[in-house]
């Protein structure tokens, strides 16, 4: 006799979650019991149903979740572009110094130091290029602009013993 | 689904970015419509999406990949759309199915409709309509099994664990959903 219990029965055959000996067992039911395959026939015709109608995200709302996680902010392209405007920024900023200390008024030793100055960001620079790189995505941006600013920072601090 | 993208989950909890793109790749469709199912609003489903996610990104570090990674994803998804239709509840919502007043495109804006074309297009706008006119008929928690079933892909024991509630009552849950579906393809029909 067909009841609730046969209908949720057909939940858990149709889901694979009956065991091999419940599975055998309704089996044998479902071939005597004509309620039992229409109330399956129906479940099979929902998902019919839900399948076609299933939604799926566009590309703008894809690109907005992927935008809104840190994993956009730490991609590697992104990493590579601020660590080379951060770089260019440290070696506008030793050209400067360079100009500055190398005006009418200053002596040759002064250009010549700079010109270490320079030598030591740009190694500085590829250093960092070089903690980037074996960083890829998992890292931070926020660790090299961190990095850079203490570049600059120390740059800036040379000028003044200088 | 089963969760063969284990080393997907574990590649996106060590930050990598590509891996979590293919993560929301795959998992994106089940879980947008599970949230439009439930939200009824198009504002709140694509809000909703984009939160799931960021809370996924956030814990899946801690993420422990001794079950499968669905009933974790819907978990989150579950407990922040009950948070949204509790903080929502009383105001206004555009329904997913309402005419824009500018007279655009109606909702749902994209259809997983398999094969392009306009008419399996509108065929699955069509079942859309069906499924959402008769989803809202059930009562919340049939809703919230049907949808985590038929969308999140869920096992019954999974549903029952995500709503904290007896196996038994699931299952319950599932059938008087489906009845309630059959009659009302019934009606269509008729």
């Amino acid at each position: 006799m067909h009841s609730p219990e046969h209908e949720e029965l057909c939940l858990l055959f149709e889901a694979g979650e009956l065991d091999f000996g419940r599975k055998a067992d309704f089996e044998s039911t479902l071939a005597g019991c004509g309620e039992c395959r229409a109330f399956l026939e129906s479940l099979k015709a929902c998902h019919r149903l839900c399948e076609g109608a299933r939604l799926i995200p566009g590309p703008e709302l894809d690109s907005r979740v992927l935008a809104g996680t840190p994993a956009a902010k730490a991609a590697p392209g992104l990493l590579r572009t601020r660590t080379v405007v951060g770089l260019s920024a440290s070696l506008v900023l030793a050209a400067v110094l360079a100009v500055f200390l190398g005006g009418p008024g200053n002596q040759p030793q002064d250009l010549a130091w700079t010109n270490g100055l320079e030598d030591q960001v740009a190694a500085a620079g590829e250093e960092l290029e070089d903690i980037s790189k074996s960083l890829g995505g998992a890292a931070d941006s926020g660790d090299i602009d961190d990095e850079l600013d203490a570049l600059e920072s120390a740059a800036g601090q040379m000028e003044e013993q200088g | 689904m089963d969760d063969s993208g284990s080393e997907l989950i574990a590649a996106a909890a060590k930050g990598a970015p590509e891996a979590f793109k293919e993560m929301v790749k795959i998992h994106g469709p089940r879980l947008f419509s599970y949230l439009a199912g439930r939200l009824r609003s198009r504002e709140a489903a694509e809000d909703a999406y984009a939160e799931v996610w960021l809370k996924v990104w956030k814990a899946l570090p801690a993420y422990q990949s001794r079950g499968r990674f669905q009933p974790w994803l819907f978990t989150i998804a579950h407990r922040l759309s009950l948070d949204m239709l509790e903080r929502e509840s009383g105001r206004a919502c555009v329904s997913l199915d309402a005419e824009p007043a500018d007279g655009s495109a109606a909702l749902p804006e994209r259809l997983d409709s398999g094969e392009p074309g306009p008419e399996r297009e509108a065929l699955a706008r069509q079942q859309w309509a069906r499924a959402a006119a008769v989803l809202e008929r059930l009562p919340k928690e049939q809703q919230q099994t049907f949808l985590l079933r038929e969308h999140g892909g869920l096992s019954f024991a999974e549903i029952a664990r995500v709503m904290d509630c007896p196996l038994s009552t699931a299952l319950a849950r599932m059938r008087y959903a489906v009845l309630k579906m059959r009659e009302a393809v019934e009606e269509h029909h008729a």
